[in-house]
């Protein structure tokens, strides 16, 4: 059996890609230079939009936009509010898992810092990105006064987005720690949208501060006190989804936390599909640079292109 | 009970699946649209020269129900057309329905709208197939009735592009080559040294778009035959086709239409401008493939290696049949393979000896013949059909070409083999076990 997984771009305006045009297409068989056809099928035909474009493939643009708000939360985190010009692109930036790179004005493409969307506001146009200040990369945006440029949209930020799409009246545990806590309000708001129950637990981790708290509380959700590194939580976590009847859980931070509820879940008598946070290290999100390929069942992932099930992310 | 599943619901499926439901097994069969019968949705030309023996043959044999479904639902018998004597066509408008409601009856599980998309495989042996939904469906035998046209890739890139046939790749998905996922490679037919494939050798007219003439003649004769003026013939289209059966000139000097519920155009495809610009044609509009302006499906992609049991070489548990099981052309061809691959399914599964069909037999001999011929030089490059070119010809000459289903029954006869795939093997193998325990 070879492992399923279906390209995150695939079908998008951006297919086909890079990848395609390199002859290493991560669905199509001939985009991989052979003569027969035998693809991972994500309901389009990869190669017939390819040899319709004439091979040519859309980029997304880079673009110079202004910065209009930026607020220091703490010495080592600051959240900044841009404006995209374009209403059709902001929309594309408005889903849960949806990241762009940025990077300040006049520097050069290695100082590209991958940043989920904590938030969109789609009648203003602005699109609220939440830095944590930890290297030259981040340094160097946080210190960006007037303009930036972003890169993107790109959309591979968690990995079971379709769970989150097709979730209708179910009741879903979302737990957010550290600056993972900025990858959650996209998904408590399309989560929302499909009439969901929702739980928020928060665990202000390395960064001393509840980012999603505020937002949350504008959404009606009162988020709940959580500390990872303790039993007496273990056990809680373990209370809530067996007694309240959770569907699905979202983690979003590090991989040792999507570990930490991946073991609670596993020692359930029933299974919960967990939807977890993309900490892969993403670099170019084209699939071309290789940051972030590994390999899982003998096979080299893109991760910044490809949805796995968590259990396969994680392995266990 | 043995378990047998078979994936693909064309005509050589349902024959496969008919053979191994009266040997006595469980039967499923996968399809991934939601309609039986594949490319015999769009078929129709049924006993037309050597076709005819290899239909009596199958009655004879005692598996010839889909025949006399078939047979049941015709618009016309016994027409004449160019190079083809004595054909039934049948209506694919109604066959469908009667062949599911055939098939279920017999207590035959039809999953629809489940591609098999991958295959479970343990030192060589087919543990189950996965579904598009992931979904493991297991079994003793598999028999793989794919077919070898699709998926869009292929048309695209040896046709003229997706011209929305009845496979429906784009709605339903491609198909899947089962063997190659198992590690077998594929067999791939070929044009020339560079170009894979053959193209599908007719369209549809929508017949209520035709002139009054045409229609008439059609509903009474069964066949109409209109001279195309000489600028719009493209005789090239011949060497583009599968059915080599209909590669003759007249095929390309003429438009020649077949009565099948819809009006069947001999050609693979004809740009509807230059159509309607043909008297009678003015409002003619096409019914199948949709897009058959540009193009047709591509088919002799996918081809698995086997041996005249219809086992797939390399695996221990699957057979083929259809055009998956060679370069074959037609029904009849796909009924009369699938038969077989369903019998010896079972066979194998209750470790009984398997069978081939006797070479003094039209069925038979072109099993085996097949296979000689692809391992030829060239093999790749050719087809072959009951119903005309070379192994009609071969059929003239060593006598197996008979329209008497009176002979035909006598031969069989004379075989030992009348109502062969009759028997129900499991409740056979349970007396002979029976029969070996009371001896001890």
């Amino acid at each position: 059996m070879t492992l399923n997984y279906y390209c995150i771009d695939a079908g998008s305006q951006y297919c086909p890609c890079h990848l395609a045009k390199t002859d290493n297409c991560l669905i199509c068989s001939m985009l991989q230079g052979k003569d027969t056809c035998d693809c991972r099928w994500q309901g389009i035909c990869v190669y017939q939009e390819y040899i319709w474009a004439g091979g040519k493939i859309e980029e997304r643009k880079l673009l110079s936009v202004p910065v209009i708000e930026k607020n220091f939360v703490t010495d080592k985190l600051v959240t900044i509010k841009i404006f995209i010009p374009s209403a059709s692109l902001v929309r594309d930036y408005n889903q849960p898992g949806a990241f762009a790179f940025l990077r300040p004005e006049n520097s050069l493409e290695y100082y590209d810092v991958p940043l989920c969307v904590m938030d969109v506001d789609e009648s203003k146009k602005i699109i609220n990105f939440a830095v944590n200040i930890v290297g030259p990369k981040s340094k160097a945006i946080a210190r960006s006064e007037n303009k930036v440029l972003i890169r993107g949209p790109y959309w591979n930020g968690l990995f079971g987005l379709k769970h989150i799409k097709s979730s209708y009246n179910k009741h879903w545990l979302i737990i957010g720690r550290g600056i993972g806590q900025a990858s959650i309000i996209p998904v408590v708001k399309n989560l929302l949208r499909g009439n969901n129950k929702i739980t928020v637990l928060l665990d202000c981790g390395n960064i001393k501060v509840n980012l999603a708290e505020d937002e949350l509380k504008k959404l009606g959700i009162t988020p709940q006190e959580f500390d990872l590194n303790t039993t007496f939580h273990k056990m809680r976590l373990r209370e809530i989804i067996e007694k309240d009847g959770v569907d699905f859980v979202y983690s979003g931070g590090s991989d040792v936390q999507h570990k930490f509820i991946q073991n609670v879940l596993n020692k359930l008598s029933f299974s919960i599909p967990l939807i977890i946070s993309n900490n892969h290290q993403l670099c170019c999100g084209e699939g071309v640079c290789g940051s972030c390929e590994t390999l899982i069942d003998g096979e080299l992932i893109h991760f910044c292109k490809i949805q796995l099930r968590s259990e396969q992310v994680l392995g266990g | 009970m043995t378990e047998i599943i078979v994936i693909g619901g064309g005509w050589a499926g349902c024959g496969a699946a008919l053979a191994a439901r009266k040997a006595g097994a469980n039967v499923t069969i996968l399809e991934k649209t939601d309609m039986l019968l594949g490319c015999g949705l769009v078929g129709g030309i049924i006993r037309n020269n050597g076709r005819f023996t290899a239909a009596e043959e199958a009655i004879a044999l005692g598996a010839g129900e889909l025949f006399h479904i078939a047979d049941s639902v015709a618009r016309h018998k016994n027409v004449d057309f160019p190079g083809h004597k004595h054909a039934t066509l049948y209506d694919v408008t109604k066959i469908e329905p009667k062949v599911r409601e055939f098939l279920e009856g017999m207590g035959i599980n039809i999953k629809f709208k489940s591609r098999a998309m991958d295959v479970k495989v343990r030192d060589n042996t087919i543990q189950g197939i996965v579904l598009a939904n992931e979904e493991i469906i297991e079994g003793d035998e598999f028999i793989e009735t794919t077919g070898s046209s699709g998926p869009m890739g292929n048309c695209l890139k040896h046709g003229n592009g997706c011209s929305m046939c009845i496979q429906r790749c784009p709605a339903y998905g491609p198909r899947v080559s089962i063997s190659k996922k198992a590690g077998v490679e594929d067999l791939v037919g070929k044009r020339s040294v560079d170009t894979y494939g053959a193209m599908s050798g007719s369209c549809k007219l929508n017949k209520d778009t035709l002139g009054e003439n045409i229609k008439r003649q059609l509903d009474e004769k069964g066949v109409v035959v209109v001279k195309i003026p000489e600028e719009y013939i493209k005789r090239e289209k011949i060497s583009m086709k599968v059915c080599q059966q209909y590669a003759l000139e007249e095929y390309a000097a003429n438009i020649i239409l077949l009565d099948t519920g819809y009006a069947k155009f001999m050609t693979p495809f004809f740009p509807l401008e230059d159509l309607r610009k043909i008297k009678g044609f003015e409002s003619a509009r096409f019914e199948d493939p949709y897009a058959a302006s540009k193009g047709n499906s591509i088919r002799y992609m996918s081809m698995a290696p086997r041996d005249d049991y219809m086992q797939v070489l390399g695996l221990n548990n699957l057979f083929c049949a259809g055009e998956k099981s060679g370069p074959f052309v037609g029904h009849t061809e796909a009924i009369c393979t699938g038969i077989l691959a369903g019998h010896n399914s079972v066979r194998k599964a209750l470790n009984m000896e398997l069978v081939k069909l006797p070479r003094t037999l039209a069925i038979g001999d072109i099993i085996a013949y097949v296979n000689e011929q692809l391992k030829a030089e060239h093999g790749l490059y050719k087809r072959f059909t009951f119903a005309g070119s070379t192994y009609f010809e071969r059929m003239k000459q060593l006598g197996l070409y008979e329209t008497s289903p009176e002979v035909i029954k006598e031969r069989v006869a004379k075989l030992g083999l009348t109502g062969f795939f009759n028997e129900n093997l499991a409740i056979k193998q349970e007396k002979v076990v029976g029969m070996y325990n009371n001896r001890f």
